[in-house]
C-alpha cells in the first residue's frame, strides 16, 4: 500500500523553526495551525477522549516550542512534534491502565446497537473504528495509527518508539488480527 | 488473517497476486485505514491556548509551564492527597489563629537552592499559577540562591528554573509528586509558621 506522504513542503517548516528560534514568537503559530488538526487525530484515536486529547496536544505544541532548539531537523517538524505527542500519549495511557481483553462481553460493546448492514457507511465505519482502537492494547493502537493513519514507516516509526523494526511489524499485525476478529462480529 | 494479506497491507511483496477474496478483504481493510485517515474538527481552545502560553513563555523568557484542565485536576486530587498525609515541622507561636485569620494569612516560604554555576534561579509553582515567578539571588556568590517569598496558606507545588531554561525540583523539599505528565513537582505545604525550603 501506498504510504501517505508529507503536504508540507519541508522547506515551509524549516523557514517557520528558524523564524522562531531567531525571536518571532508569532511564526510558531504557522506550525501550530498546520499540524494541530493531525496531531489531535493521533491524540483523540490513542485516548478516545475529546478533552484528554486537547490537553495532551496542547502539552506537546508546548513543549515542543520550548525545546525546538533541540529539533534537529526543522524541515520534520511535523514528525519532530507527533513524536513528543506520541510520547505523551504513551505516558498518559500508561498511568489510566486502560487495556481490556478482548473478550465476548467487549465484542458486544463494539458491535454496539448498529445492524451489520448500516456499517458501510463512512461515518459508521469511524464509529466502528473507533470502538476497536478502544480495545486494542496500547502499543497495538499506537503501531496501528503511526502506521496506517499516520503513514509512518517502519523505520520513521523505530526513530520515534525505540522499538525494534520486527517487535513493530508485530504489533501492527496483531492489531489487526484483533481487529479482525471484532470486525468479524459485526459483518 | 493471511500472512499475504498482511504483507500486502505493509506494502512488502506478495509473491502470486492476490485471490478475489484477499482482493476483498483488502479493500475492507483499506475503507478502514481510510476512515482512520479523517480528521476530526479541532477544538478552538487548542491553538487558542497554546499560542497564549507561548507569547507568555517569551515575555518571560521562561520555559511556559502549561496548567490545563487535566492537570489541575491531578494536582488537586494529589494536593488533597498530601495535605491529608503530609507532616511538616511547624516552629514558633503555636497560638492558632482564627479561620477567618487563616483563609486570608500569607506566610513567609524561605527558598534556597544550591546552584553554583546558575546564572539566574527563579521559583514558580502553583501559588501562582506557573506564572513568572520570584528570582532568587545569590549576593555573596557561595553558589546557594535565596528569596524570601510570601504565600498563602496551603499545599502548593513548585519549581525552581535555572538559567530560564532547567526545570529543577528543589531537592531538599519534604514532597516530590508526580505532576500527572511525566515530571515531578515539589510540594510545601504552607502552615501558619512556614518551614525554610
Amino acid at each position: 500500500m501506498e504510504r501517505a506522504r508529507a503536504v508540507t513542503p519541508p522547506d515551509e517548516d524549516a523557514d517557520a523553526v528558524t523564524a522562531v528560534l531567531r525571536g518571532d514568537v508569532e511564526a510558531y503559530h504557522t506550525l501550530v495551525r498546520r499540524y494541530q488538526s493531525r496531531l489531535f487525530r493521533y491524540a483523540l484515536r490513542m485516548t478516545d477522549d475529546g478533552d484528554v486529547a486537547a490537553d495532551l496536544v496542547q502539552m506537546s505544541l508546548i513543549r515542543g516550542f520550548e525545546r525546538l532548539q533541540q529539533c534537529r531537523d526543522p524541515g520534520r517538524f511535523g514528525s519532530w512534534v507527533l513524536a513528543i505527542l506520541a510520547n505523551e500519549c504513551r505516558h498518559a495511557l500508561r498511568r489510566q491502565r486502560e487495556h481490556l481483553p478482548i473478550d465476548d462481553r467487549r465484542v458486544t460493546s463494539v458491535a454496539g446497537s448498529d445492524s451489520p448492514s448500516s456499517l458501510v457507511e463512512q461515518h459508521e465505519l469511524a464509529i466502528l473504528l473507533r470502538r476497536a482502537l478502544r480495545c486494542l492494547p496500547v502499543q497495538q493502537r499506537e503501531a496501528f495509527l503511526l502506521h496506517h493513519a499516520e503513514g509512518l514507516s517502519y523505520e520513521q516509526m523505530v526513530a520515534m518508539t525505540g522499538a525494534s523494526v520486527a517487535a513493530l511489524k508485530q504489533r501492527v499485525h496483531r492489531a489487526r488480527e484483533s481487529m479482525s476478529v471484532l470486525l468479524e462480529k459485526v459483518r | 488473517m493471511k500472512r499475504r494479506l498482511h504483507d500486502h497491507l505493509d506494502g512488502d511483496a506478495v509473491g502470486e497476486p492476490l485471490t478475489t477474496e484477499e482482493l476483498r478483504l483488502a479493500r475492507e481493510w483499506e475503507e478502514l485505514i481510510a476512515a482512520s485517515k479523517q480528521e476530526p474538527s479541532v477544538p478552538p481552545r487548542i491553538e487558542r491556548d497554546v499560542m497564549a502560553a507561548v507569547r507568555a513563555g517569551a515575555r518571560s523568557r521562561l520555559p511556559f509551564r502549561p496548567w490545563t484542565r487535566r492537570a489541575r485536576f491531578v494536582a488537586g486530587a494529589l494536593a488533597a492527597a498530601v495535605l491529608a498525609a503530609v507532616w511538616l515541622r511547624v516552629s514558633g507561636s503555636s497560638s492558632a489563629p482564627s479561620p477567618a485569620a487563616d483563609a486570608a494569612a500569607t506566610v513567609a516560604v524561605d527558598f534556597s537552592l544550591e546552584a553554583p554555576s546558575a546564572r539566574t534561579v527563579v521559583v514558580t509553582g502553583s501559588f501562582n499559577h506557573w506564572g513568572p515567578g520570584e528570582a532568587l539571588s545569590d549576593t555573596d556568590g557561595d553558589g546557594t540562591w535565596t528569596a524570601r517569598v510570601r504565600l498563602p496558606q496551603g499545599v502548593h507545588q513548585y519549581m525552581f528554573v535555572v538559567d530560564d531554561n532547567e526545570w529543577v525540583a528543589d531537592p531538599r523539599a519534604e514532597r516530590l509528586v508526580d505532576d500527572g505528565f511525566g515530571r515531578t513537582n515539589a510540594v510545601v505545604a504552607v502552615l501558619p509558621s512556614a518551614p525554610t525550603m
